[in-house]
């Protein structure tokens, strides 16, 4: 006892130890299990670990296929795809041809026309005989593309993609599958290529 | 092992060539730092209490102190969240943990003094803080709310003390370790690496857009899981088997717990639909989810120690509390796991649900936890028992029905205003009105948790005054030579 403390003591127990029972496997098993869940639970709900998904979306396709598309920004890719495919090797990938073989598109009065309706001829027929661009004279072919470009929606996204193409510095106005149309059905007959004379009796403003 | 007069307590094992101090040389080093802490947190604890049941108040009776800009709802819950976190619970769980170091260690507190000193300074820095909360300088961050001119006066004045029971923990007689130990020296260590991130990031050089939400849930979880989880846990399996007389049933599988704990239990807490990529939430959701286990782990342990002596509850004044909060640290464990999963959140998100599971973590679990700490310790720091063992009932039995009072309506609530929400053409103010009867009912939950928290202050002030009389009044007169005075026995 503490003779100085004037208050009653205070029992107390031992400082605690502990037993050395070891941890039951079925903890183990149920740590296992949930993280079996867990992975799961991440595949279904973890949006596939993209910055772009977030809830109550869970994959990055769908959430994609939900973005609103500018119906521009849609043709103008068509048009580059088609661009790459077909006229590239001809007209080059700087728009700029090959002097003396290929006339430039970059530039080109032909392709920057207030309207689109020489170009799909050309495009649709191919060209031949005597052509100025650009004050540059040319004189070579160029093969017809009506049997390869089927769809009115291909021939005028890839005549959008080179007449708003800014890097070549063109910004005319887009092309229409609906203005293709009818040309298609003019020249359907018709196999031989055009020529810049005939080109000329066409208005160049629609 | 029996009880044994606690003075002639002390173990010959030991080697440092010191002989392990006794629990009365412990005690006495102990003594004014821990009472301080303890002391302060107590006034902290019933401010805050009674700020609680005025935001409480608020949300029936809108117009009560609504014309007074610092009394507002704005203002009055932030500053009695931050009461209760860092006025209360931090300072009581320093407290504990510093005497739980000594104890365990069988050595004395070092620079007890410096502590003291650094303790005010905590103090301080609370009262800047709150007083900057109601003035309206707050940061808008969950838990986070002190105004930058707070924060880092609470960081110095922790890390200060932090260094002296690492040093005292190092000293320490007893080399072998118990469980309690890890918890605790984790649990230090936490603390200042996730405050002064979280600051900051968020407050001195903060991060951009939606990233400051998750830094913000990010810290909330780690003071929430980690620091208070440890602190609390570190009590509870030190005082189950200290006062039901019994070892603890397994140290491996308590140390199983402390592992797995440590490395999932901070990346939980980013609610499901958090404006972040749906990866976080689900990462966040998935790791939190297993701490089922080590919840489970520590369940089991601590009733297989208790297994056969829960009669104990009956005799024990600090068992009660010890218990009731561990059965809260489970629940609020299970809550929280559910409440995070994709199916649940989208009913209890936005709604009184996370409310009822927050009060429950922090106060039915760590509040808890601390009271039955301090209903132990306190008493052997005056060396006197507490005055009234009427007090400490009716202070378990109110904080017990106040908590469930609280829990209860407000998650039944939540529910049913998330169900509410989710319909389409529902009536916003339709579905706040139809919540009202379960937020009149947690305001008499709150009402309880402030008389019960009330009590433990009174008991505590008695206790005070009581050993004043018999230590210091004596002391006083001798020093002044007046004459002798009757002394109470
Ligand atoms: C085989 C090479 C070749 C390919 C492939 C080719 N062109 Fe041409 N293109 C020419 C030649 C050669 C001329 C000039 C014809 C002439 O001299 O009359 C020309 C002329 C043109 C003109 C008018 C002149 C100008 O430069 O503005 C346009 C427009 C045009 N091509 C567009 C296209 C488009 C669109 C494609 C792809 C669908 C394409 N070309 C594919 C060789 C090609």
């Amino acid at each position: 006892m503490n003779p100085d403390n004037p208050l009653p003591q205070l029992t107390e127990e031992a400082e605690p130890t502990a037993g050395i029972a070891a941890t039951p496997v079925w903890l183990f098993l149920l740590l296992l299990v949930l993280t079996y869940w867990g992975m799961y639970y991440l595949d279904k709900h973890g949006g596939g670990f993209q910055t772009l998904v977030y809830e109550p979306y869970s994959d990055l396709k769908y959430v994609q296929s939900l973005q609103p598309k500018s119906e521009e920004g849609e043709l103008l890719a068509r048009g580059k795809r088609n661009f790459e495919l077909y006229c590239q090797i001809c007209h080059q990938a700087s728009g700029l041809g090959t002097p003396g073989q290929f006339p430039p598109l970059a530039g080109s009065e032909w392709v920057n026309a207030p309207g689109p309706n020489r170009i799909i001829h050309i495009v649709l027929n191919g060209l031949q005989e005597p052509i100025e661009v650009h004050g540059q004279q040319f004189n070579a072919a160029m093969v017809p593309w009506k049997d390869i470009m089927l769809k009115d929606e291909d021939v005028a996204a890839v005549l959008t993609y080179i007449r708003q193409n800014k890097d070549w510095g063109n910004n005319a106005s887009a092309v229409k599958p609906e203005q293709v149309k009818p040309i298609r059905e003019k020249l359907k007959d018709r196999s031989a290529p055009m020529t810049p004379t005939e080109l000329k009796t066409i208005p160049d403003s629609e | 092992m029996s009880a044994t007069p606690f003075q002639s307590q002390s173990s010959p094992i030991d080697e440092t060539g010191m002989p392990a101090a006794s629990s009365l040389e412990i005690d006495a080093s102990c003594r004014v730092p821990v009472l301080f802490l303890i002391g302060k947190a107590v006034g902290w604890l019933v401010l805050s209490s009674v700020f609680s049941l005025m935001a409480s108040l608020k949300f029936h009776s809108p117009n009560l102190l609504a014309d007074c800009a610092w009394l507002t709802y704005g203002r009055v819950q932030p500053a009695q969240a931050s009461m209760l976190i860092y006025g209360f619970a931090m300072p009581a769980g320093v407290g504990v943990a510093l005497w739980l170091i000594c104890r365990l260690g069988r050595a004395p507190l070092l620079q007890a003094g410096f502590i003291t000193v650094c303790a005010v300074v905590w103090n301080l820095g609370v009262a800047i803080g709150v007083l900057g909360i109601l003035a309206g300088d707050s940061t808008g961050f969950e838990w986070l709310e002190m105004p930058r001119y707070a924060s880092p006066i609470l960081f110095l004045a922790y890390a200060l003390i932090g260094v002296w029971a690492l040093i005292t923990f190092q000293q320490r007689r007893e080399r072998r370790l118990y469980v309690s130990q890890w918890f605790l020296l984790a649990a230090l260590f936490w603390f200042p690496w996730v405050y002064s991130t979280a600051n900051l990031l968020l407050v001195f050089a903060p991060v951009r857009g939606t990233l400051q939400a998750g830094v913000n849930w990010w810290y909330a979880n780690n003071l929430n899981t980690i620091w208070l989880g440890f602190v609390g846990l570190a009590a509870i399996f030190y005082f189950i088997p200290k006062l039901t007389n019994r070892p603890l049933h397994s140290y491996s599988q308590a140390v199983f717990a402390f592992w797995l704990l440590a490395l999932f239990g901070g990346w939980g807490g980013i609610p499901a639909g958090a404006p972040l990529p749906a990866w976080m939430p689900s990462l966040s959701t998935v790791l939190g989810a297993l701490i089922l286990v080590p919840m489970l782990a520590v369940a089991i342990n601590c009733h297989l120690t208790l297994a056969g002596h829960y009669s104990k509850l009956k005799t024990s004044l600090p068992l009660p509390f010890i218990l009731f909060g561990l059965v809260a640290f489970i629940l609020a464990g299970v809550l929280g796991v559910a409440g995070s999963l994709h199916i649940v959140s989208e009913v209890t998100r936005f709604t009184w649900f996370t409310t009822a599971q927050k009060q429950l973590g922090l106060y039915g679990f760590f509040a808890m936890t601390m009271f039955g700490a301090i209903y132990y310790i306190v008493p052997r720091l005056f060396q006197s028992e507490w005055p009234s063992a009427r007090l400490v009932n009716l202070h378990f039995w109110c904080a017990a029905l106040g908590t469930i009072f609280y829990v209860v309506p407000l998650s039944v609530g939540g529910i049913v205003e998330g169900l509410a929400l989710n319909h389409g053409n529902a009536q916003f103010m339709e579905v706040l009105k139809s919540t009202l009867m379960f937020l009149r009912v947690s305001t008499l939950g709150d009402l309880l948790i402030l008389i019960g928290n009330g009590s433990l202050l009174v008991n505590i002030t008695l206790l005070f005054y009581r050993c004043y009389r018999a230590w210091c009044l004596p002391a006083i007169v001798s020093l002044t030579k007046t004459e002798i005075m009757e002394v109470p026995s």
